[in-house]
């Protein structure tokens, strides 16, 4: 069954909205996929506070892990 | 000595150094090897004859007066057609910037002219840097050296074409998600994905800039290491390069002792989808890691499905955003899968975005604790399948496209998203006759140790001593 929310028409819809693009049908059904899969990664981590998370994080853990041989 | 082009980079700078030959001459076997096989090869956007043969005069006239030389003096070079050089042509491999002209020179590509490499051209490629084969619809798709009817893995196909087919000593490529890795493996080389921001990427055509490294393709372990010491380190033009100390990553490949190194063998996601010939070559070369005195040991990865997406996340939009403009008003000038790849991005929400960003240091740190714990390095496969021909790979955008790019990427993309230095080295040949790879991957800055490590392995089974046959 076709997913009410999130379908073909709609992320046609979407794109040609925000970003003046127009898709072709079949990027439109793998865009849908696409979206979905997303939605089940993240809903991992919809309890999980990012409030105390700066980009910085990376580049210092990258540094700290460092060990030379 | 009968075929310069033959020679390592490593050997082929000693050689001018030393005066055995001439810049000029080494420069000329290369251009007249590169005007033979590029019409079977295709892996030159725009060989450069004329200014290579200009630049070796001055390096021979350099040596001449005795002025003070770098190590890479006289020693022909090309590199991917996206590391810009002020007033040349930088195609990108596209249709789109066939024509443009930058204002400005790669900091990858002054310190390697400031080290004396001689320029070759500008390097076949896949489209913008998307495309694990190395098709490429505007340019023609670049030719494996090793039988011209296969890919040669991509984006940097034309690294992996020139370097392995002996056109050039050495070439850089840029690694998204394998674009190093993968044209190393295809092409029986040594390739360096290493620590993210370990190089600078200013003038460097961008993809996704949270997942973009440049990196080195070579034949030989230690004339990679020899060009990553070269371009490494903070740049004051590149705010995101890593202020770390750079090792001395070629004296990481003299006399290697690994004696006691603990290898890591996962027992889950890099062997799922393996076939038998990719697994007996991977057993293959740990046997030789452990009669060298390595401790290979089991551990088990994290989730990778959860790393892939998230890396996608991460690509997406940077990807989209750097399009977004030509993918409006230029959508048929790019090819059709290219196209596809880079649409994507333009659903995703700023939220997952700034999420997958953030949660970069947490999946990451956890992979570390996970392998590294109880091991120095971890070896893997580059590709987990027989490197497959040009033509059963066209696929165009049709439906199993993705299906196709997963797999040929399944081994080497979590490494950008996780930010850690990855090595492909050559391992053999599978049944159809094409190189086999693996990878040899650490923790942050541990680039010397994948170097010591594989050139521990090089030192046994020696690689380099087979060249396609090529006339």
């Amino acid at each position: 069954m076709a997913d009410p929310f999130m379908n073909r028409q709609s992320i046609k819809d979407l794109v040609l909205r925000w970003h003046e693009v127009d898709l072709e049908e079949g990027a439109a059904d793998r865009l849908v996929a696409l979206v979905n899969l997303h939605a089940e990664t993240f809903n991992e981590y919809a309890k999980q506070s990012f409030f105390d998370t700066e980009p910085s994080n990376f580049d210092r853990m990258l540094a700290e892990e460092s060990r030379n041989d | 000595m009968t075929d310069l082009t033959h020679m390592s980079l490593v050997d082929a700078a000693e050689a001018v150094a030393s005066k055995q030959i001439s810049s000029r001459e080494l420069t000329e076997a290369c251009v007249a090897r590169a005007e033979t096989l590029q019409p079977t090869l295709n892996c030159f956007i725009s060989l450069d004859p004329e200014g290579a043969l200009a630049e070796a005069d001055q390096a021979d006239a350099a040596l001449a007066r005795g002025d003070a030389i770098g190590t890479l003096h006289g020693v022909p070079l090309a590199h991917k057609d996206m590391y810009y050089r002020k007033g040349k042509v930088s195609t990108c491999g596209s249709e789109i910037r066939k024509d443009f002209t930058p204002d400005i020179t790669s900091t990858v590509i002054t310190r390697l002219a400031d080290a004396g490499a001689v320029h070759m051209g500008g390097l076949n490629m896949s489209e913008f840097a998307v495309g694990p084969f190395g098709h490429n619809d505007h340019w023609g798709h670049c030719r494996n050296p090793w039988n011209p009817e296969h890919v040669t893995g991509g984006s940097s196909s034309g690294s992996g074409s020139s370097v392995g087919g002996r056109l050039v000593f050495g070439a850089m490529g840029s690694d998204t998600g394998g674009s190093v890795r993968l044209p190393a493996a295809c092409c029986g080389l040594v390739g360096m994905k290493p620590t993210q921001t370990r190089v600078s990427r200013f003038g460097l055509m961008g993809l996704s800039f949270s997942l973009d490294n440049a990196g080195p393709l070579t034949r030989t372990v230690r004339d990679n290491a020899r060009m990553l010491g070269l371009i490494a380190g903070a740049d004051p033009m590149d705010p995101t390069a890593a202020s770390a100390p750079v090792d001395d990553y070629e004296a990481a490949t003299q006399n290697p002792a690994i004696k006691g190194l603990r290898i890591a063998v996962p027992k889950n996601y890099y062997y799922d989808s393996a076939t038998s010939d990719v697994r007996a070559m991977m057993t293959d070369s740990l046997k030789v890691f452990e009669s060298l005195g390595a401790e290979i040991v089991e551990v088990a990865v994290t989730d990778h499905d959860e790393i892939n997406t998230l890396a996608t996340v991460l690509r997406g939009p940077e990807a989209a955003t750097l399009h977004g403009a030509w993918l409006r008003d230029r959508p048929q000038d790019y090819g059709a899968q290219v196209r596809a790849r880079l649409e994507p991005g333009l659903v995703m929400t700023g939220v997952h975005y700034v999420k997958a960003l953030q949660l970069r240091a947490q999946i990451s740190k956890r992979f570390i604790d996970a392998v590294f714990a109880n091991a120095d390095v971890l070896h893997i496969p580059t590709v987990s399948m027989p490197i497959p021909s040009i033509e059963e790979t066209d696929v165009k955008d049709s439906q199993g496209f993705p299906a196709l790019v997963e797999s040929m990427t399944r081994c080497t993309r979590p490494f950008n998203y996780l930010g850690l230095p990855s090595l492909a080295v050559p391992a053999g040949f599978t049944d159809n006759g094409l190189p086999a790879s693996f990878q040899l991957a650490g923790r942050p800055f541990s680039e010397a140790g994948l170097y010591r490590a594989a050139a521990a392995y090089e030192a046994v089974v020696k690689f380099s001593d087979h060249a396609p046959n090529l006339t």
